[in-house]
């Protein structure tokens, strides 16, 4: 049996997650429900719990500052929300898990259950530091991106991905330094959490960071030259968003 | 020491207008933007002439910006005299020497250049030249405090003026020559001066220089003991220096006025005001003048009798006057600071600073301030009850004032000389003084003539007001004389049925719907923001659990109601989303709908009430959709939700003239203790789209869109608040 805390402002949020967790999961159990950061110190440091679930928006706090208080974790935490799109695109960013409030049951044992992974493995490059750190990092192509792969992940500067190329199911990163990472995600996954930070899908297969082009030639065949010197096509659909974005940057 | 306190006064600092004429009539152009090609210049001269005068225009350029430089073509300028056969230029040379000296205050030096200068002008012939340094030297020995040298210089230019006919010339010298008789006591000639300078201005039509001198003779009236006259003068200077939005004069006569109400009507904080709109003024825009601010303030906190504040802004006079080897600046510093320690007690040092200040008075040949600083003597001796002393101080104060017929200064000296002959018991003399006491009093100074000033005060700005409305109504009579012209030129175009009139329509509907339109399109925005805050995400989420909550609770029919209930409000929101106006019926259902489901989210911490007027019938009056709601979820969140007790949301909806009445009264936390707990938020996104819908709506008629009050209880503890906004609508 593992311990768990509940950090939850909504009173019905609460009711629904502690249902949740003692209808469907025989291996944890509930131990505290705080309803704001103070008391959600107060019940790790009471129960020093392996489980935190966290909401992201409780009532004037962002939930992301209980690790301001928190700096060594030695709990997994499972980060709630309703609808914060910053939030889930930081989730994404670090390769989080997190659950949607309604919460689908099959998402939260799928999630507790790779938190025990977690909390068995020796696995010591914790993902929510780099969540943290991104946060923290004012400059959004300065934050990291984790990339899963076979054998785990990689982590990544954002201003460091030259750009993404698309291969059906999967894509491949090219990195400034010249290595490729290969992701079995697919590029439109990539698009809509990179879209924001400067990166533009250029062409069907290709997503590219503004940052590193060196050139655009015009006329019939119209590509671009990045910084790793390969030829990128610009489609014409895709012209003017290009040219629209680049003379902003 | 009877009245001692207010009856007599050291000379105020009397700001004045000296005209120096400017030297550039003299040389080869020379403005900073051609230094440059000066300097060209200088690198092809040949002849020792043609290099003196380019030495002469450089330093004259580099003068008041660069004075090593300006001294060095000087030097080199030195080196060629004796070689140089054009002794026009000599002279020139010898002026800017002169004019070196005056901007370091060096007075004997300036004069003795310029004296050579007059010499080699004389002996040239050269009548405009010998004028112009005439009345340099003039200048030179006025500020330098030797009026008779000074006299005799600007008499001599003043025949050599008008023999050329040069106005300016005249006017200059006359000004200048106004202002010595005046500090010399001597102030019907001062006048006779001030005159001719004002008609010789007149002439030339220089209404800056005319404001000068209306004040440059304000103080000889002054001196005459003629207030109002004074007054009328300052007031006429003020108000072309206002018209001219001339800083550094207007900074001039607010001294000037703050004079009068200091020396005459006695009315100090009034005096300290003008003494420091000037002193704001001169801060910016002319440094040489501080001093005078600087020390008049000084005599405003002496009489009020904050004598560290005095101390501090004499100390302040006096060191700017230092700086700028000032002695009218020195004198009145040490005059005031004197009077600060006679007034602490401090006999023995306010005496030695009266000394010093007596013999600066001395130099600039200042009469009046002389005869004032000696009755100052006077008074402190008379406390050292060294009486004799006292005497001789007090009547030589006295023969100067008969002399230059001063009354107010004579009023004083009467008094003090009064009390000293009392002290020694010298009766006959005592009495005699005190009859000369009353006499000066009476007609000098009384009541009336402070009405007199005061009446004139509002007359003036009673015209300033009556100006401003003037231009006001020409602006309008302009107005609509262009209108005017507008309907004749609509009536004849329409007779004439020419194309201007279409053209001109179609602009102007053009034009109009433009404008609907982009008010159209901001409104629409606004209001597709309304719905998204009021269907906002977080509030359909947290139905959501609330819905999920209730089934792992096996509450299906408190389900089933709540879900149907949150489809009728999403249902309604879609509807009124797409119309401009929705019934008031429509809108309340709306809310309630609302608050039903807010109040089954959060349980029973809320309860809500719906207050509508009886009078009013909400089928029948059509508004705007969505204004109110956001008003309601920003009580419950910042009002309910932080509040431990539960609470209760009370709507009131009232007729009221051309608009409906809502009153949102929560008893929560109020907006102080809410705002402390939200520091860091943001404030709501839902309250500012509709304050910004409000202010549009109602910005054709005039509603006040939002009034929140505070609420407290009977032990002045926040128990809530209460917004009110007025919705405008219309029949059904």
């Amino acid at each position: 049996m593992i311990n768990a805390v509940l950090i939850e402002d909504e009173p019905k949020a609460q009711k629904v997650l502690s249902g949740l967790v003692k209808k469907y999961l025989d291996n944890v159990e509930l131990v505290s429900t705080a309803d704001n950061i103070k008391e959600g110190i107060h019940a790790i440091m009471k129960h020093n719990p392996a489980i935190v679930f966290l909401d992201i928006e409780l009532q004037g706090e962002n939930g992301f500052e209980l690790f301001d208080y928190l700096p060594k974790r030695d709990f997994e935490v499972i980060f709630t929300t309703a609808y914060n799109q910053y939030a889930i695109d930081a989730f994404k960013c670090s390769a989080l898990d997190y659950l949607l409030k309604p919460i689908n049951i099959q998402d939260l044992k799928s999630a507790i259950d790779k938190a025990m992974i977690r909390l068995r493995s020796a696995e010591k490059m914790d993902k929510l530091d780099i969540l943290i750190e991104n946060i923290k990092m004012g400059s959004r192509q300065q934050q990291k991106i984790v990339i899963p792969n076979s054998d785990g992940f990689t982590v990544v500067r954002i201003c460091d991905i030259v750009r993404c190329e698309a291969a059906s199911n999967y894509c491949t990163f090219v990195l400034q330094d010249g290595s490729k990472l290969m992701v079995s995600k697919t590029l439109k996954e990539y698009e809509s959490l990179l879209a924001q930070i400067d990166f533009l899908r250029v062409h069907q297969s290709h997503l590219i960071n503004l940052h590193h082009v060196k050139k655009y030639a015009r006329g019939n065949a119209r590509y671009l030259i990045l910084s790793d010197n390969v030829h990128i096509p610009v489609s014409n659909a895709r012209r003017e968003e290009f040219l629209e974005k680049f003379a902003r940057l | 020491m009877r009245g001692s306190s207010n009856s007599h006064h050291l000379r105020i600092a009397v700001t004045i207008f000296l005209l120096v004429p400017g030297l550039s009539g003299l040389l080869l152009a020379a403005s900073s933007t051609n230094i440059d090609s000066l300097q060209q210049a200088l690198e092809h001269a040949v002849t020792h002439d043609e290099k003196l005068a380019l030495h002469n225009s450089l330093a004259y350029a580099y003068m008041y910006t660069d004075r090593d430089r300006a001294i060095a073509y000087l030097d080199k300028g030195r080196r060629l005299i004796s070689s140089v056969s054009d002794r026009h230029q000599v002279a020139v040379y010898h002026n800017i020497w002169g004019r070196y000296y005056l901007t370091r205050a060096a007075f004997d030096s300036a004069s003795q250049m310029f004296s050579d200068a007059l010499t080699i002008y004389q002996a040239l012939e050269i009548p405009e030249k010998m004028a112009l340094t005439h009345m340099l030297l003039g200048y030179c020995f006025h500020v330098a405090g030797n009026p008779d040298s000074a006299r005799q210089h600007y008499l001599a230019a003043l025949p050599l003026y008008t023999d050329l006919s040069d106005h300016r010339g005249i006017a200059q010298t006359a000004s200048n020559l106004g202002h010595l008789y005046n500090i010399q006591g001597d102030f019907d000639t001062a006048m006779d001066y001030f005159t001719q300078a004002l008609l010789a201005f007149h002439l030339l039509e220089d209404s800056a220089a005319i404001g000068a001198t209306f004040f440059n003779m304000a103080p000889v009236f002054r001196n005459k003991g003629d207030f109002d006259r004074s007054f009328e003068l300052a007031l006429q200077a003020l108000d072309i220096m206002h018209k001219r939005k001339d800083s550094v004069f207007l900074g001039k006569i607010y001294n000037e006025v703050g004079n009068i109400y200091y020396s005459q009507l006695k009315n100090y904080p009034k005096a300290l005001e003008y003494y420091r709109q000037s002193l704001d003024l001169k801060t910016r825009y002319d440094d040489e003048y501080l001093y005078n601010a600087m020390n008049n303030i000084g005599y405003c906190y002496l009489e009020l009798n904050d004598l560290e504040a005095a101390e501090r802004y004499f100390n302040k006079g006096l060191d700017i006057s230092n700086r700028q080897a000032n002695l009218t600046g020195k004198a009145n510093a040490k005059g005031g600071l004197g009077k600060l320690f006679a007034r602490q007690g401090k006999y023995r040092r306010a005496l030695t600073f009266f000394e010093h200040s007596l013999t600066h008075l001395e130099q600039l040949g200042d009469q009046m301030g002389k005869a004032r600083v000696l009755a100052e003597m006077g008074s402190v001796w008379i406390s050292l009850e060294a009486h004799q002393k006292a005497l001789t101080h007090l009547l030589k104060a006295l023969t100067i004032a008969r002399d230059i017929d001063a009354p107010g200064l004579l009023k004083d000296i009467y008094q003090q000389l009064e009390i000293c002959y009392a002290a020694i018991d010298d009766h006959a003399h005592a009495h005699h003084y005190l009859k000369l006491y009353m006499a000066v009093s009476d007609s000098f100074f009384n009541i009336e003539k402070v009405t007199q000033i005061q009446d004139l005060e509002a007359r003036y700005q009673h015209d300033q007001k009556m100006k401003e409305i003037r231009i006001l109504t020409s602006e309008k009579q302009l107005q609509a004389l262009k209108m005017k012209n507008q309907h004749t030129l609509y009536y004849t175009t329409l007779g004439g049925g020419t194309l201007c009139l279409l053209l001109f329509l179609a602009i102007f509907s053009r034009h109009q719907t433009k404008r609907r339109a982009a008010t159209l399109q901001k409104m629409t925005k606004l209001e597709q923001q309304a719905l998204q805050s009021q269907m906002n995400p977080h509030f359909i989420f947290n139905c959501m659990n609330a819905f999920q909550s209730l089934i792992l609770e096996h509450k299906n029919e408190l389900a089933m109601d709540y879900l149907s209930k949150f489809g009728s409000l999403l249902r309604l929101v879609l509807e009124n989303s797409t119309r401009s106006y929705i019934d008031l019926a429509t809108e309340l259902k709306t809310i309630k709908l609302y608050l039903e489901l807010e109040h089954m989210r959060i349980e029973d911490k809320l309860s809500f009430a719906i207050h509508l007027d009886d009078k009013l019938q909400p089928e029948e009056i059509l508004i705007s959709p969505m204004l109110i709601q956001p008003f309601v979820e920003n009580a419950i969140w910042h009002g309910i939700i932080p509040k431990k007790a539960p609470g209760k949301i009370e709507l009131f909806v009232q007729q009221n003239g051309e608009g409906i009445k809502c009153i949102i009264k929560d008893d929560g936390i109020g907006r102080i203790r809410s705002r402390n707990l939200n520091a860091k938020k943001h404030r709501s996104f839902g309250m500012q789209i509709t304050e910004e819908r409000l202010k549009i709506l109602n910005q054709h008629k005039r509603l006040k869109e939002v009034r929140v009050s505070d609420l407290y209880d009977q032990q002045q503890q926040a128990c809530g608040t209460a917004v009110e906004i007025i919705l405008p609508y219309k029949k059904a």
